[in-house]
C-alpha cells in the first residue's frame, strides 16, 4: 500500500519511512506543507500521515483543503500537540484517527493497518481462502500450512489485490500503490510480479480480467 | 481598607448631625430669648399699672385691688404676685399670696431691678423690684413678680417643636444622603457588574457607559484584560511549541533505541529513562494548561456545541474499535468557561471510556441549577472504589500494558478544581462500567 509521511522533521520521517517500508508499504516523505497538499491531491495515497505542525501550511489546512478537494485519502494525524482541541480540530477536519508524539512505531504500525483494512472493508487481518493464508499484520503468506517466500514487491501486489478484493485493477494502479514518488514504474513488471506470484501461490487466486487488469474476487 | 459607601455614609451622618445640632441649638437660643423677652415686656408692663394703681390709690388697699383687676392677681398661688411695702412698714400684697410674703431685697437704686426669688409655693419667681416715691411723699419698695413656671413650659413646648421639625429634617437629610450615595456610587456597581458579566456581552467594557470620572478606569480594566487574555493565550501557544519542540526529538529517540533493540542491543534502562522523561514533560505541560484553566474566557461559551462536536469526533475513532458513543446533549448550555478546557476534559474521559469499553459509551451534557453535569458512562470493567483516588494522582495507572502516560484524570481533576467545580468517579447505573461525573459551574465566581 501507499503511504505518505507528511512530517517535517526529517530524522522522525526517515524512522517513519524506515518503520512502514519494513511493513511492505511503498512510503513517500516530503516535509513542505505546500508540497505536501500538492501530493496527497494528485498521488493515489492508500493513507497520509499528517503531522499538524508543518511549514507553510498547517496540518489541519492542508486536511480541510483535500476533504474540500474530495480527496477522501485515510489521514492519520500525529501531532506533538497535546490538548485535545487539536486532536478535535483534526478529527473535525476529516482525520480518520490521531496519535500524539511520542508514541510506540508498533503501534503506529498497527493504527495504519487497521486503517488500511478498515478502508478495505475488511473486518479481518488474516485473508484466508481455500488452504491459503495472508497475514496482512506481518505480511506473512501460507499454503497449507507451509510458509511462501516472498519478495517485497510481490507482498505489495499481493496486499494490495487482498486489500481490494472484487475490483478490477489495473496495471497502472497496482503500480501506483506499490512503488513510491520516485520508484521505477513500469507498469510491464506488474505482469512479471503477478506471474511469480501465481506460480508461488500455485492457485487461481489472481484472476486476469483482459484487457483491464487483475482481481482477487470477493468472498462468498 | 473602609469601602467608599461607608466613607460618603460616616461623612454626611457626621455632616447632617453637625448641621442639625448648630441648627437647632441656634433656633433653640433665639426662641428662649424671645420668650423670655416677651415675658420681660409683660412683666414690665404689669409692673406700669401697678405703679399707675398704686400712685392713684395713694396706698389704700381696696382702691389698689380695684385697679388691678387681672384674676391671676386674686386665685390663690397662681404665681402672678404684687407686693408692696412702704417705707414706715406697712405691707400689702396681692391676694394670690394668700399669707405668704416675697423676700425683697433692697435695690441699690431708684431704676427698676430684676428679683429673682421663690413663691409661696416654692415656684421659681421672676421678677421686678423698685423704689419708688409717690407725689404724697409715701416711699414704697415695689415687687411685681410672675412664676418662671410658664415660661419654663413655653420654652419646653418651643423646644419640643424645634426638635420635631430638626427630626423630620434629619430624616429627610438621611434619605437624601442615601439617595445621594447610591447615585455616585451606581457607576462604580455598575463597573463591578458589568466585569463579572462581562462574558454574558462578550465584549469589552465601553467607556462611554461610565462618568468621565471612571472612563479612564474602564480603559485600564478593558487594556489589562485584553493583556490578560493574551498572556493566558500566549503562554498556551508557548506550552504547545514547547511540547512540538521536545516531544519530536523524543520520539525519533524512542525509535532509535527501539531499533536497536529489535537488533540485540540492551536499551531498557535508556528506553526506561526516556519514559520518565515524557512522564515528566507531559505532567509540566498538562499542569501548565490547567493552571490557566478559564483564564481566557471572554464569551459565553457554547457547551451544546463544543460537547456535539466533541462527541461525533471520538465517535469516529470508537468506530474504529467497533465501540459506539451514544449523545445526550441537552441544547442551549452555556458556560464561562475556555473551549479547549471543556475539549480536554471531555476528550481525556471520553477517551479512556472508548478504551476501556465493552462496546457502549454514553456521553451526558446536562444542565443542574447554576452548575453544568458532564457525565461519560461505558460499559467496561469500572475502577473498585478503593482504587479510585489512587488513579486521580498524577502518573498513577491501574494498567501498565497500555499505552499511556496515566495523567488523563489527574488533569481532568485539576481543570475541574480550577473551575471551582467537581470531579468524580461512580458506578454507571445504566451501563455499569464506569461514570466519570465532571460538574462545572455555570458562572465562576467573583476571585
Amino acid at each position: 500500500m501507499r503511504i505518505l509521511v507528511a512530517e517535517d522533521d526529517v530524522e522522525l520521517a526517515d524512522q517513519l519511512k524506515r518503520a512502514l517500508a519494513a511493513d511492505g508499504h511503498a512510503v513517500d516523505v516530503q516535509h513542505d506543507g505546500e508540497e505536501i497538499h500538492f501530493l496527497g491531491s494528485t498521488e493515489p495515497y492508500d493513507l497520509i500521515i499528517l503531522d499538524l505542525g508543518l511549514p507553510k501550511i498547517d496540518g489541519i489546512e492542508i486536511l480541510k483543503r483535500w476533504r474540500r478537494e474530495a480527496v477522501e485519502t485515510a489521514v492519520l494525524i500525529l501531532t506533538a500537540r497535546d490538548g485535545w482541541s487539536e486532536r478535535v480540530h483534526g478529527l473535525d477536519a476529516g482525520a480518520d484517527d490521531y496519535m500524539t508524539k511520542p508514541f510506540h512505531m508498533p503501534e503506529l504500525s498497527a493504527r495504519v493497518r487497521a486503517m488500511l483494512r478498515r478502508k478495505s472493508q475488511m473486518s479481518n487481518p488474516v485473508f484466508d481462502r481455500d488452504g491459503f493464508f495472508f497475514d496482512t499484520r506481518n505480511a506473512t503468506a501460507m499454503h497449507e500450512g507451509m510458509p511462501i517466500r516472498l519478495t517485497a514487491q510481490e507482498t505489495a501486489v499481493l496486499s494490495y489485490l487482498i486489500h481490494n478484493q472484487g475490483r478490477t485493477i489495473s496495471r497502472t494502479e497496482l503500480s501506483e500503490h506499490i512503488y513510491d514518488y520516485d520508484g521505477d514504474r513500469d507498469s510491464n513488471t506488474i505482469a512479471v510480479f503477478v506471474a511469480r506470484l501465481r506460480r508461488k501461490l500455485n492457485n487461481d487466486l489472481i484472476e486476469t480480467i483482459r484487457g483491464r487488469g487483475y482481481m482477487i474476487k470477493a468472498a462468498g | 481598607m473602609t469601602s467608599l459607601r461607608v466613607r460618603a455614609v460616616l461623612g454626611g451622618l457626621v455632616w447632617v448631625a453637625f448641621s442639625l445640632a448648630l441648627g437647632t441649638f441656634g433656633i433653640l437660643t433665639f426662641v428662649n430669648s424671645l420668650s423670655e423677652r416677651r415675658f420681660d415686656e409683660a412683666l414690665v408692663e404689669r409692673q406700669l399699672q401697678v405703679l399707675v394703681a398704686l400712685s392713684s390709690s395713694e396706698g389704700d388697699e381696696d382702691a389698689l385691688e380695684s385697679f388691678l383687676t387681672d384674676p391671676g392677681y386674686r386665685r390663690p398661688y397662681s404665681g402672678r404676685y404684687w407686693q408692696l411695702r412702704k417705707t414706715t412698714g406697712e405691707l400689702l400684697t396681692s391676694r394670690s399670696l394668700l399669707d405668704g410674703l416675697l423676700r425683697m431685697r433692697e435695690p441699690d437704686a431708684t431704676d427698676p431691678e430684676l428679683w429673682q426669688g421663690r413663691g409661696p409655693d416654692d415656684e421659681p419667681l421672676r421678677g421686678i423690684i423698685q423704689r419708688v416715691t409717690l407725689d404724697n411723699g409715701d416711699g414704697w419698695l415695689v415687687l411685681v413678680a410672675d412664676s418662671e413656671t410658664k415660661l419654663s413650659e413655653e420654652k419646653a413646648q418651643v423646644r419640643r417643636s424645634v426638635l420635631l421639625a430638626f427630626g423630620i429634617l434629619g430624616v429627610i437629610g438621611v434619605a437624601a444622603l442615601a439617595t445621594q450615595i447610591a447615585t455616585v456610587l451606581h457607576p462604580l456597581s455598575k463597573l463591578r457588574s458589568d466585569v463579572l458579566h462581562r462574558w454574558d456581552k462578550g465584549q469589552s467594557l465601553d467607556p462611554g457607559e461610565y462618568p468621565s470620572e471612571v472612563a479612564p478606569l474602564v480603559t485600564d480594566i478593558n487594556t489589562l484584560l485584553a493583556r490578560n487574555h493574551d498572556t493566558v493565550s500566549r503562554s498556551r501557544r508557548q506550552a504547545a511549541d514547547l511540547a512540538h519542540a521536545l516531544k519530536t526529538p523524543s520520539a525519533i529517540l524512542r525509535n532509535e533505541l527501539q531499533a536497536l533493540q529489535n537488533k540485540g542491543t540492551e536499551t531498557t534502562r535508556a528506553l526506561s529513562a526516556l519514559d520518565r522523561v515524557d512522564a515528566q514533560v507531559s505532567r509540566s505541560l498538562a499542569r501548565m494548561r490547567a493552571s490557566f484553566g478559564g483564564q481566557a474566557a471572554f464569551k459565553p461559551l457554547d457547551v451544546t456545541n463544543v460537547a456535539e462536536r466533541l462527541g461525533r469526533a471520538l465517535s469516529k475513532i470508537a468506530e474504529m474499535a467497533g465501540k459506539t458513543v451514544a449523545l445526550e446533549v441537552e441544547p442551549g448550555l452555556n458556560l464561562q468557561g475556555d473551549a479547549q478546557d471543556v475539549e480536554e476534559i471531555l476528550g481525556i474521559l471520553l477517551d479512556n471510556a472508548i478504551k476501556w469499553a465493552g462496546q457502549h459509551v454514553r456521553l451526558s451534557v446536562r444542565g443542574q441549577d447554576n452548575h453544568i453535569v458532564f457525565s461519560v458512562e461505558d460499559d467496561g470493567p469500572g475502577i473498585c472504589p478503593k482504587k479510585r483516588s489512587f488513579v486521580l494522582q498524577p502518573g498513577s495507572r491501574l494498567d501498565t500494558s497500555e499505552a499511556g502516560n496515566g495523567l488523563g484524570l489527574a488533569i481532568v481533576s485539576d481543570l475541574c478544581a480550577a473551575y471551582g467545580g467537581a470531579f468524580e468517579l461512580e458506578t454507571s447505573e445504566v451501563l455499569g462500567g464506569l461514570e466519570a461525573r465532571c460538574t462545572l459551574p455555570r458562572r465562576r465566581l467573583a476571585a
